[in-house]
């Protein structure tokens, strides 16, 4: 899927492809629903049928039936927000759809959206792992308390996803990534390495040690994450910028040894890599890569203040040890800081944007059967000065965004919640967030439930889950019941929220107390409950009410819309 | 000295009634666990120094590294060599660690495919309540993630089904509610995924799924008092996979997954000092034959021991290079072997070799020796071997590549 992208360059026309059945291109050039009122027999019988037995039979044509505007617009807010839409907004849109355009607007300038961006693109970055190379434990003012290993953990595995989020959200081009003199740093950071920061929270941030200007390529936590050691060389490092920023793959190539020289010749291996086509068909571009990281080289990898610190003075080593000049496919460059300028001018790391976020928003891989609306999705970002703001729009706008239903399955029309996204809907729908001893229970697997729930940690399991699994279940139950548990706790009988006037007398006879019913129907599902909605959800409560009290009656009645088959995915 | 002679295999194997009862233990040595340690012998290599003091022993056909320091790899080979098959020279074809761990359990790049163990339990029984039990390490599941339960590395699944996760895990203690309402809602959710419409496409798999994980889920909750799922990670190997052991043993779980990374956790990636393998690959074999004997105490389904219908799969994600690095150390190297235990396979053999330049040598597949006519040997033969060990049709998923005959 990468490659081809290449041949959109120069293509900034607006996409003029044509729409999937039943939708047709409005003016903004975004496609629509159209009028599918059966046609009349006299209308069919103009058409004649097919009768040639013998043709080929092409493959059926694709529809996508879009989602009602209240289910698009809480996939939208899970996505961009990570939240329910509520009440209000789903009442907004459900009376006029063209409303979501405002929402959208106003999402991609809501802080949450760098929050969301933060996980999106950990998904694919693989930096929020539970353990590095080098442990909490091994600096000097973390060590004493245990408390500091999961704020270690994140701070540093976010470094870069904040630093991309900034670039994101802020509207900034999306070169900057590569060439920012900045990164983001909070509290943790500026306590263990050499930080010009101001607090609080994430800030931008600059380092003190001298290192070049070169956006994300100069955050520790990438190379933390990334780690090189011994004969690498960081090699492993060149291969990860590859992968992460032009969507090249080194490790998807398979690897022979089959033909690797005698053993009995011990340079071997050095000679291989710079004389072997086999080995320069990576090395030949890899390494040259892998030469401009060496201020990152560390000798002892467990030092958190050699870890920490740029080491301007071992630049040189590179090319001495890797015996290669340093350069960025086959175009000199003298260090980190001409590299990333040769990066941001080609052409690769900019498709590479746009497939990156179409595939975290579409949440399956791109193939060639997107080949148009990539190239489509290019020209938008390209219209958009490069940056990620109108390049997500488009996507969202583009009709397998907005696929309800599908007659293909590889077309994802629904997406399984993840436990970023629970963690942080629950959050704000209850106010209940899983915490223990410093860690977010729903974003380590140390402790917590992460990889249990479906999500990804970037080591042992890299992508997310493909469906509800029994551990996935077990997790949303005990979350919606502890977060159903301190809403009711905190809300009900004091006139606030959703639940209104609701209190442990009243019983589905009340208006009140039907009112709460629906309400909360309609901000979990983002759809209004029919009769046969409110029976069941109704003689749930009252057989809880009877056996339990009316508190736990509506513990029972909201985590189970919480649980309901309608809300795991969206 | 060798042990050639000393020890006869044993006969008449007891094997499981059927093959599709067969369940499989993978343990996976994380980091890339050198294999002339204890399983490919190189005396015989002259391009490749021996480790001093190690000589090459034999338990029938089937031989490996013996050496005096390492006298837990010799009584493990002693106990359970004639129920032991080596298979060597599988080339999982990158040498990144990460990369590599998916190819040597998935045979491919792409991510969206199942891997061996989530495969022999999603073809096991419907019944199982855990199919695929995964205490530690990897796991890549698409098709079947339904069939996916992870223990999680400190007792997590414990505490989610028993509640105390809202109290021992959380910094505010919250209360379940009562037996009664949870099954109350349990019930409204299982009657709200039968009432919901087919619609074409994803929507339906993921209400499909998600209907099988709470049916699974619902009797899940009843393993209480049956099982205890409890994980301690601070206890060693054998005590912390009790609970999978007793899965399998009550067959709750076809096939269950677990990392082992060496003494103090150091992994097996060692780049610098070699001899640090020695120390992993003593303490990981006095386990294994604590696990072995634990298996082999605990009565089948079939009327023989747990061990003789359970394989013990032991495999890492790459080999090292033959030669020691400057360091001392050995750095990363495409091929690897794999040792399987017990399952009622045909043990004390060897399948595969390395060549002179300890290059995986191609492999007659009927008869498992090395053969000019025969063909290098990838994951994909180590996967398909596993699923026919398992009684699937290794050609449903792996087509064109066929088992190792002999050890079946």
């Amino acid at each position: 899927m990468r490659f081809w992208l290449l041949l959109a360059i120069g293509c900034t026309q607006k996409d003029a492809s044509p729409c999937a059945d039943n939708f047709e291109r409005d003016a903004a050039g975004v496609c629509v629903e159209i009028d599918t009122t059966p046609s009349t027999p006299e209308e069919d019988s103009a058409e004649p049928a097919e009768t040639n037995d013998t043709a080929d039979v092409p493959d059926p044509p694709e529809e996508l039936k879009p989602l009602s505007a209240t289910k698009l617009l809480r996939r939208m807010s899970l996505d961009l927000l990570g939240v329910l839409p509520t009440t209000e907004q789903l009442d907004a849109v459900e009376a006029d759809p063209n409303a979501l355009d405002a929402w959208i607007e106003e999402a991609l300038s809501d802080p949450r959206w760098a929050e969301r961006l933060v996980h999106v693109l950990g998904r694919t970055w693989h930096t929020q792992v539970d353990d590095f190379q080098l442990l909490f434990k091994e600096y000097d003012n973390l060590y004493l308390d245990d408390s500091n290993e999961y704020p270690f953990e994140r701070s540093a595995g976010e470094e870069p996803l904040r630093l991309l989020a900034h670039v994101a959200s802020n509207d900034l081009p999306w070169s900057e990534v590569l060439t920012a003199d900045y990164t983001m740093a909070n509290e943790m950071l500026a306590s263990i390495w050499p930080l010009d920061y101001t607090g609080p929270g994430w800030q931008v941030s600059q380092y003190t040690d001298d290192r070049p200007a070169a956006g994300v390529l100069t955050t520790n936590g990438l190379w933390l994450r990334y780690y090189s050691l011994g004969t690498n060389y960081n090699r492993g490092r060149a291969a990860a910028i590859s992968r992460l920023l032009i969507c090249e793959d080194y490790l998807a190539r398979p690897v022979s040894f089959a033909a690797f020289p005698s053993l009995a010749d011990e340079d071997a291996t050095q000679k291989a890599l710079q004389t072997e086509p086999y080995c320069l068909g990576c090395h030949a571009t890899l390494d040259p890569i892998a030469a401009t990281l060496f201020g990152f080289h560390t000798v002892d990898s467990h030092n958190g203040d050699e870890t920490g610190w740029y080491h301007r003075e071992r630049e040189a080593l590179g090319p001495v040890i890797l015996e290669v000049d340093a350069a960025w496919f086959g175009q000199p460059v003298t260090g980190l800081r001409t590299l990333v300028h040769h990066m941001a001018q080609d052409d690769r790391f900019h498709a590479c944007a746009v497939e990156t976020f179409a595939e975290a928003l579409w949440q399956r891989d791109s193939s060639f059967a997107d080949w148009e609306d990539l190239l489509a999705l290019r020209a938008e970002y390209d219209d958009g000065n490069q940056r990620i703001r109108a390049l997500v729009q488009a996507i969202l706008a583009t009709d397998h965004y907005r696929a309800g239903e599908a007659n293909n399955e590889a077309n994802n029309t629904a997406r399984l919640v993840m436990p970023d996204q629970w963690s942080s809907l629950i959050e704000d729908l209850t106010g209940f967030k899983w915490t223990w001893n410093g860690f977010n229970q729903m974003d380590n697997d140390t402790y917590g439930y992460r990889i249990m729930a479906g999500g990804v940690d970037g080591m042992q399991v890299t992508r997310p889950g493909a469906g509800p699994s029994v551990t996935g279940a077990l997790v949303l139950q005990r979350l919606s019941e502890a977060g159903a548990g301190q809403w009711i706790e905190t809300t009900l009988g004091n006139g606030s929220g959703i639940l209104g006037a609701v209190d442990e007398s009243l019983q589905p006879s009340d208006p009140e107390w039907t009112a709460a019913r629906d309400a909360l129907f309609w901000r979990i599902l983002a759809r209004r409950p029919d009769e046969n909605d409110r029976t069941a959800i109704d003689a749930l409560w009252v057989a809880v009410e009877q056996d339990q009290g009316a508190d736990e009656a509506w513990v029972a009645l909201i985590s189970a819309l919480l649980r309901h088959p309608e809300s795991v995915h969206y | 000295m060798g042990l050639s002679g000393l020890v006869m295999p044993r006969i008449g194997l007891a094997r499981p009634a059927n093959p599709g009862d067969r369940k499989f233990l993978f343990i996976y040595l994380w980091g890339g666990a050198d294999q002339t340690t204890v399983l490919a012998p190189t005396m015989n290599h002259s391009n490749i120094p021996d480790e001093e003091g190690a000589e090459e022993a034999w338990i029938g056909d089937l031989s490996f590294v013996d050496h005096p320091i390492r006298p837990s790899v010799r009584s493990f080979f002693e106990g359970y060599g004639d129920q032991s098959a080596i298979l060597h020279g599988f080339e999982v074809r990158s040498i990144a660690h990460e990369r590599c761990q998916q190819l040597i359990l998935t045979g491919t790049a792409d991510a969206a495919v199942d891997d061996w163990p989530t495969l022999l339990a999603a073809n096991g029984s419907p019944d199982l309540l855990l199919p695929c039990l995964v205490h530690s390490g990897p796991s890549y599941s698409a098709r079947y993630t339904d069939r996916v339960v992870r223990a999680g590395e400190t007792g997590q699944l414990s505490q989610l089904l028993d509640g105390s996760a809202l109290s021992d895990r959380s910094d505010v203690e919250h209360a379940l509610p009562s037996a009664s309402t949870s099954a109350a809602v349990d019930a409204y959710i299982a009657e709200q995924i039968s009432l919901l419409p087919t619609k074409a496409g994803r929507e339906t798999q993921l209400v499909d799924s998600y209907s099988r994980a709470m049916a699974r889920l619902s009797n899940v909750k009843t393993l209480s008092g049956t099982v205890d799922l409890t994980v301690d990670t601070a206890k060693a190997l054998p005590e912390r996979i009790a609970a999978a052991v007793d899965c399998l043993e009550l067959g709750l779980s076809r096939t269950a997954v677990v990392e082992y990374r060496g003494v103090n956790e150091e992994g097996f990636d060692t780049h610098s000092n070699n001899m640090r393998q020695s120390g992993h690959h003593e303490e990981l074999y006095g386990y294994l034959v604590q696990i072995a004997d634990d298996l082999a105490s605990r009565p089948g389904q079939s009327g023989g021991t747990l061990l003789d219908e359970t394989v013990m799969v032991v495999f890492t994600e790459m080999g090292r290079h033959p030669l020691l690095n400057f360091e001392l150390g050995k750095d990363h190297w495409t091929y690897t072997s794999v040792m399987l235990t017990g399952g009622g396979i045909t043990g004390g053999q060897v399948c595969g070799g390395y060549n002179e330049d300890f290059q995986g040598a191609p492999t007659d597949l009927a008869s498992g020796t090395v053969h000019a006519s025969g063909v290098p040997l990838l994951a994909n033969h180590l996967g398909a071997t596993l699923l026919a060990l398992g009684d699937i049709d290794p050609g449903e998923y792996l087509p064109g590549i066929d088992p190792i005959l002999s050890l079946l």
